[in-house]
């Protein structure tokens, strides 16, 4: 702040609204309207009736909430809303522990063994989710492990595990030794430093880590269509899958569109409540990274 | 000060020392056992002629390796999924420094415009994927509508179902959707910019231009590495638009590296010739990486 | 006496602020943890038997697997509450506007097969033959009678001189679900080949067959 006030009386200058600031505001708005351009389509469109068949460019010309009602009731929103919430939830939970469990010895030992299980772990980034599938299958069917609506969980979990990895042992770096040393000096135990005095100083890429992943964990459809079996146990976005329809029932674009801000909608609002964390996140834990 | 050095560099450091290594087991436990095995299993798929549904296949040597060579269907997939990873990751880039660069100057409703530049992020790849195919719809979609309400003539104007366009088409909703991540963490690096140094800049005499390029770019280089490293990562293993939109048409003009090896494990019923596919396609975007890591750190390093 | 009312509720909001500035994560986390658990608890006492496994591709049934399930359950005369038929009909294999679900869809087919957990499965023609000639499918001529076959005679896909399907558009089972009804894209039904379930998945055939 005071740097921003220095620099505005050194520069001396005086262009509180001069030509190139009206520019500036007019490109920065005309940039927000392109990008939000098909959301608002989305939007007004799902306003509509759902026999409604006009161009959906002519915006918001009706207003009613019967596609949100029908959206609703043959999704069965609610159950799949807190499903979706729970395995999120439950997911981004295991993977904060045990991913800065790891960063913890790959950021502090300099030993080989951990250089190694650092690249170990992030050589996982480059293999995309949806190949190893069948083999995964086996696997867990090998195991015995039911399949719930929680199985997608250890998926979830599993490809987390990489860039959650990576970030927490690049945020390690700015964990000060000196504290740790004390600490053992005072005659705290290794998993009393860990709890106490690394995990809350690893706050920033926690939010972080909450909010890369738990976005991309809230909309994979991926994973519980192919484990869960019970229309009940389904989350919000295999809901959504199901309005696409097929040949002979094409897609009816107005319910699919209010199922689409329907499952966006709690993203939305906890992205309204918590703006300034969640930006602040995302960029805390990457450039320290 | 000596003393301080020596016992964070050896490994029988009391504080830090081997019993750490118990600190990595769940997620190591986690990663072998659901990650890493599967992985070998579909290695070991690769050399058999596995076809997805029966469990009686032969062992078949490197065969499949050298049909998917030969037929040329990796050549393409590999030239549709680099063309896509570039546009990608230049308009991402581009679009995510400019757009931080210009909210960063001083303005009223910065969250605003951060918040919008964010949004697209927060939908699901399928809803993404259909409000575009609808934006992209030739006659009634979105940017012919506004075409024909601009008197240009619309119906020449098909992105998706043209040869040549299609796969742009497709970069540009992956970049719509992942730029306001790449400009989020733009944003945070510029901001560790020290104001006093601009100012020399400026007293100096430069113009803004040249204070982007000699002061502003260098300082965030480690952050423009970072953010080109995870988008070709991304890039590389596009697949969700394929889909989507395209279904891999028309013709095989949007064929990704990852869109084949569905194709061929599960049109053509050959998981084996895919798991080998995999194999290859792995090989090819970590050299990818790894180059683009090392290339990008010298660059840093001069910087 | 009403000061020391109101100091005692002072202290209580007190007590509660603390806990709640301090303590809101572990007590999200414990919250969540208890949902979990006891959600595993709920699903595994009403855990229930499933006798067939289901899966209809792109079937365009208007009504609902569970009903189609329950109905046969009733056929097979088993009680409801400790057995389950898992009929699903929400995939799909020939999108016509995404390929994500066709994708997902095929996944589920060959991952479900992997684990050896699918008894009967329909799909259009076209697919259906593809995965026959990946012997997917069970010779049906060894299980079906010869009177079952003389019946069903036009129905029956044949290849290579084994029965592997059975066309589903005439089947009054089908009909009454309103799956695969179309005629220029019809369906049909086979059995996979390493079902564990192998009598309840021909018990099916018949049923919806009318048999």
């Amino acid at each position: 702040m005071a740097r921003g006030n220095k620099s505005q009386i050194v520069a001396g200058r005086k262009d509180k609204m001069s030509v190139s600031r009206v520019l500036l505001y007019l490109v920065i708005i005309l940039f927000c309207v392109i990008v939000i351009a098909p959301l608002v389509i989305v939007f007004s469109s799902s306003l509509r009736n759902p026999d409604n068949m006009l161009s959906p460019l002519v915006l918001f010309n009706e207003f009613t909430l019967e596609s949100y009602v029908a959206a609703w009731s043959k999704m069965n929103y609610p159950m799949q809303l807190l499903n979706s919430f729970i395995t999120t939830a439950g997911s981004v939970l295991v993977v904060v522990i045990i991913a800065t469990m790891a960063a913890y010895p790959i950021g502090r030992i300099k030993a080989k063994l951990a250089r190694f299980l650092y690249f170990f772990f992030i050589a996982g980034l480059i293999v995309p989710s949806q190949m190893v599938i069948i083999p995964v299958m086996q696997m867990i069917a090998n195991l015995g492990i039911p399949r719930t609506q929680f199985t997608p969980m250890i998926m979830f979990i599993t490809c987390s595990l990489p860039f959650s990895v990576f970030l927490y042992a690049g945020f390690m770096k700015s964990v000060p030794v000196e504290i740790e040393e004390s600490a053992y000096l005072d005659g705290a135990g290794l998993w009393k430093r860990f709890s106490s005095i690394v995990f809350p100083l690893l706050k920033p890429a926690t939010v972080s880590t909450v909010i890369t992943q738990g976005l991309w964990i809230w909309n994979d459809y991926f994973y519980p269509m192919v484990f869960v079996t019970k229309k009940a146990q389904y989350p919000l976005p295999v809901g959504l899958i199901q309005f696409l329809g097929d040949k002979e029932n094409p897609a009816q674009w107005n319910i699919l569109f209010a199922a689409c801000v329907l499952c966006a909608l709690p993203l939305i609002i906890i992205f309204a409540v918590l703006q300034k964390q969640f930006i602040n996140g995302i960029a805390a834990g990457a450039v320290k990274g | 000060m000596g003393k301080q050095t020596k016992k964070v560099r050896s490994l029988r450091s009391p504080v830090f020392n081997k019993k750490m290594y118990w600190f990595i087991l769940p997620a190591t436990a986690m990663f072998l056992v659901f990650w890493v095995f599967p992985l070998l299993q579909l290695f070991q798929y690769s050399v058999t002629n596995f076809n997805g549904v029966n469990a009686n296949y032969d062992f078949v040597g490197f065969n499949n390796f050298i049909r998917i060579f030969k037929n040329g269907t990796l050549p393409n997939a590999i030239k549709n999924t680099l063309i896509y990873t570039v546009v990608m990751v230049v308009l991402s880039n581009l679009i995510g420094i400019a757009v931080a660069m210009l909210l960063n100057m001083r303005i009223k409703a910065k969250g605003l415009f951060r918040t919008c530049a964010y949004f697209p992020a927060l939908f699901s790849a399928i809803v993404v994927g259909f409000i575009w195919s609808y934006v992209y719809m030739p006659g009634s979609g979105m940017i012919a509508g506004l075409m024909k309400l601009v008197g240009l003539d619309a119906t020449s104007f098909n992105a998706l179902g043209n040869y040549k366009t299609a796969l742009i088409a497709i970069a540009i909703v992956e970049v719509w959707k992942s730029f306001g991540t790449t400009m989020i963490i733009y944003l945070a690096g510029l901001q560790t910019i020290d104001e006093s140094l601009l100012e020399a800049g400026r007293i100096d005499g430069c113009t803004e231009w040249q204070l982007i390029r000699k002061i502003k770019l260098p300082l965030i280089s480690s952050t423009i590495t970072i953010n080109v490293i995870l988008n070709v990562i991304a890039g590389l293993k596009a697949f969700d638009y394929s889909f989507i939109m395209t279904n891999g048409g028309p013709g095989k003009s949007t064929q990704t590296l990852m869109f084949q090896i569905y194709q061929i494990a599960f049109t053509e019923k050959k998981m084996g010739r895919a798991g080998a596919f995999s194999v290859v396609s792995f090989l090819v975007i970590i050299l990818i990486t790894v180059f683009m890591l090392y290339f990008l750190n010298k660059r840093e390093e001069e910087a | 006496m009403k000061r020391s009312q109101e100091a005692a509720e002072n202290k209580q909001r007190v007590t509660l602020d603390y806990i709640w500035t301090y303590y809101k994560l572990p007590i999200l986390a414990g919250v969540i943890a208890l949902a979990i658990v006891l959600s595993f608890v709920v699903s595994a006492l009403t855990r229930k038997e499933t006798v067939l496994h289901v899966m209809l591709v792109d079937c365009s049934a208007s009504e609902d697997g569970a009903y189609m399930g329950d109905r046969f359950l009733e056929h097979l005369e088993l009680d409801g509450d400790k057995y389950a038929v898992n009929i699903q009909t929400n995939y799909v294999f020939a999108s016509a506007t995404t390929g994500t679900l066709a994708f997902t869809s095929q996944s589920k087919f060959s991952a479900d097969i992997g684990t050896q957990t699918l008894d009967v499965c329909g799909m259009l023609e076209a697919d259906f033959l593809v995965n026959a000639d990946a012997d997917c499918f069970l010779d049906l001529s060894e299980y079906l009678t010869a009177e079952e076959q003389e019946r069903l005679d036009g129905q029956l896909l044949r290849r290579n001189g084994q029965i592997i399907g059975i066309y589903a558009d005439d089947l009054p089972g089908m009909a009454a679900s309103g799956s695969y009804q179309s005629q220029e894209n019809r369906g049909v039904l086979g059995v996979i080949y390493n079902t564990p379930r192998l009598e309840c998945a021909l018990a099916y055939l018949r049923y919806v067959a009318g048999l």
